[in-house]
């Protein structure tokens, strides 16, 4: 197990160098130098070859490492923030107040507003909202100075179900966004629910546990609470959990690169190389070393976050 | 090859359903064009029309704009952009192929990820390495298979629709040993992971000083307290047999599910892309509600 650590801890020590050799040769966007032989094997030129446009492989190696942390940290980073919001909400039953009448006309006039002027043009978003509307309507029409309670953590887990049953790769297909920041929306919108569900447990524990009870008494702020005790302890449990995260993201970013879909035009990742690369199987050395690339980074990202064999 | 034909233009349809003859005298349009009848001049017909989904595809695919194209809400897909043809056969057929490699796979992955796991726990294998196999993405897995079982393109291509069960068996055998390494590898490591936390309980301990054979208390104490963890996770990864074999089915050109939708992406036809997104996003909720059926028993519960 101690050896497997240290692999994976030099593997993403030589990532590291790689990044800041690719920031200081700037290889970001994919600006690879074309050289002249196409499809040429390792040289003192190219160490590791040629692909089919003469690009140097070891330089579009180098390239993939910030094109993949472009993708990857900022989708983690939403993913975990919904996630510990959603979690937050349910754990707590967060229900915030509004006014009854405003916000059923706000909703209704503003998705039909949108719809007709196709602004939204996702079709059952109008009919969601005329169902939410009414139905809030006969509930609360006697009583129009009321100010509702937002059923909050029930909305969240109708979307964590819609999330759930929605499949993603072919969402992204569907979709086929052209910038990296719709594409982060997509990926971290689609990933965060197993997050919430576990920190949801986790926060439920917490917040019944003798600990939480102490220092709500003794009066200390909500928001010191949360940063200061609650969130460290979440992390250190959450990290066995974000190991399958990540390690899905790097898959997922090499599978729309190797489909060559859904990814913005200037990225220029391992999996459009495996790609590229299998269309000359008697090449060996234009498959093989993208594939080791993806292969080495999702197994050491899983072993490091993964930790000790029980986590 | 009768999927390939190219067909006339909507306006080119248009033209020529004006004229109820020559519809009949079109012997290549569609069965439900052939059958067309001119709308009749009412007075009203010469009123501007107004349409609410003002040019709305969305709505257009949802609730239909005209008696061809009645929309998702009476059952119709549409028709693919490409070819004009509909979109609804087009995509049971491919799917059709899919499960044609896709549901054997997964069933053989269920039982070599069970038996891997329960052997693995029995022999005390470490689980790093299973895991570590299952996170490895499939088309570095399939990219590996292919190139150790297909060296110069010895075996046939995965189209065979109706030739004998050996030719469909050598011809699908390479998507489906990608399917099961990646499915399998999961499964048993995770059956792994769960019969190794059932081991430190009391009850396997005791079970073991009573001088039970630990074969036994394994496979039968501990595998029961784990069923409905394995039956959930079975259920979870169902859907992916026609909505994961995207990557399999475009490396190793099947034209199923996944590859039909890939192909109407990189065509912008939309008709065929939403069709499979609901058609996946149907089997998915199926399996959400199945799961949700099996745990209602507090004996399921997790």
């Amino acid at each position: 197990m101690k050896t497997s650590r240290f692999i994976a801890w030099g593997w993403i020590f030589i990532l590291g160098l790689g990044l800041l050799l690719s920031m200081i040769l700037d290889l970001q966007n994919g600006k690879i130098p074309m050289l002249e032989g196409q499809l040429a094997p390792g040289s003192a030129e190219a160490v590791l070859g040629t692909d089919h446009l003469g690009r140097n492989l070891a330089l579009g190696l180098l390239s993939g490492i910030p094109a993949l942390i472009r993708l990857v940290i900022p989708s983690l980073v939403l993913s975990l923030a919904l996630s510990l919001i959603s979690a937050l909400i349910l754990a707590r039953n967060i229900r915030p107040k509004l006014p009854v009448l405003s916000f059923i006309l706000l909703l209704f006039l503003l998705s039909m507003l949108g719809y007709a002027l196709s602004w939204i043009r996702i079709f059952p978003l109008p009919l969601i909202a005329l169902a939410l509307g009414l139905g809030l309507l006969l509930l609360w029409l006697p009583l129009p100075g009321y100010r509702l309670r937002l059923p909050l953590p029930y909305l969240i887990q109708i979307l964590m179900l819609a999330v759930l049953s929605i499949p993603g790769l072919l969402l992204l297909f569907s979709i086929n966004p052209s910038s990296y920041g719709t594409l982060i929306a997509l990926i971290g919108g689609t990933s965060w629910v197993a997050t919430a569900q576990f920190s949801q447990r986790k926060m439920e524990n917490y917040f019944n546990s003798t600990e939480f009870q102490n220092a709500h008494i003794l009066g200390l702020p909500w928001h010191r609470i949360l940063t200061v005790h609650l969130l460290p302890k979440l992390f250190i449990l959450l990290t066995p959990q974000l190991a399958w995260l990540v390690s899905g993201f790097i898959v997922l970013e090499g599978s729309l690169g190797y489909l060559g879909i859904g990814l913005p035009a200037e990225h220029w990742g391992w999996g459009q190389m495996l790609r590229l690369g299998l269309q000359h199987p008697d090449l060996w050395w234009t498959w093989l070393f993208p594939g080791l690339c993806i292969a080495a980074t999702t197994s050491s990202i899983f072993v490091v976050l993964k930790g000790k064999p029980g986590s | 090859m009768h999927h390939q034909q190219r067909l006339p233009s909507p306006e080119v349809f248009e033209s020529l359903t004006k004229d109820s003859n020559l519809v009949a005298s079109a012997p290549f349009l569609p069965i439900h064009l052939r059958s067309l009848k001119p709308v009749p001049q009412n007075w009203f017909s010469a009123l501007p029309s107004i349409h609410f989904h003002s040019n709305n595809l969305f709505h257009r695919y949802a609730f239909g704009d005209s008696k061809q194209n009645q929309g998702l809400i009476s059952g119709h897909f549409g028709y693919s952009l490409r070819n004009h043809l509909p979109v609804k056969p087009l995509i049971l057929n491919a799917a059709k192929t899919t499960l044609r490699f896709a549901f054997p796979a997964f069933i053989i992955s269920c039982i070599v990820g069970l038996v891997l796991g329960l052997v693995s726990t029995y022999l005390r294998f470490p689980v790093l390495p299973m895991f570590l196999i299952s996170i490895i993405p499939s088309y570095v897995l399939g990219a590996f298979v292919f190139l150790a079982f297909d060296w110069g393109g010895s075996t046939l291509p995965p189209t065979v629709e109706n030739g004998n069960i050996v030719e469909m068996i050598k011809a699908y055998s390479l998507p489906i040993l990608t399917l099961v390494l990646v499915h399998s590898s999961l499964f048993s490591a995770h059956i792994h992971f769960w019969m190794q936390g059932e081991t430190r309980h009391d009850y396997y301990r005791t079970a073991l000083a009573k001088g039970l054979r630990p074969l036994h208390a394994l496979f039968v104490h501990a595998l029961r307290a784990i069923l409905p963890l394995i039956l959930t996770f079975f259920l979870h990864r169902f859907p992916l047999i026609l909505s994961g074999t995207v990557v399999v089915e475009v490396m190793f050109g099947v034209p199923g599910f996944g590859r039909l939708a890939w192909v109407a992406v990189s065509e912008n036809d939309q008709p065929i892309v939403l069709g499979c997104m609901l058609m996946a996003s149907v089997l998915a909720w199926i399996t959400v509600f199945l799961n949700g059926l099996f745990q209602s028993n507090p004996r399921n519960a997790l």
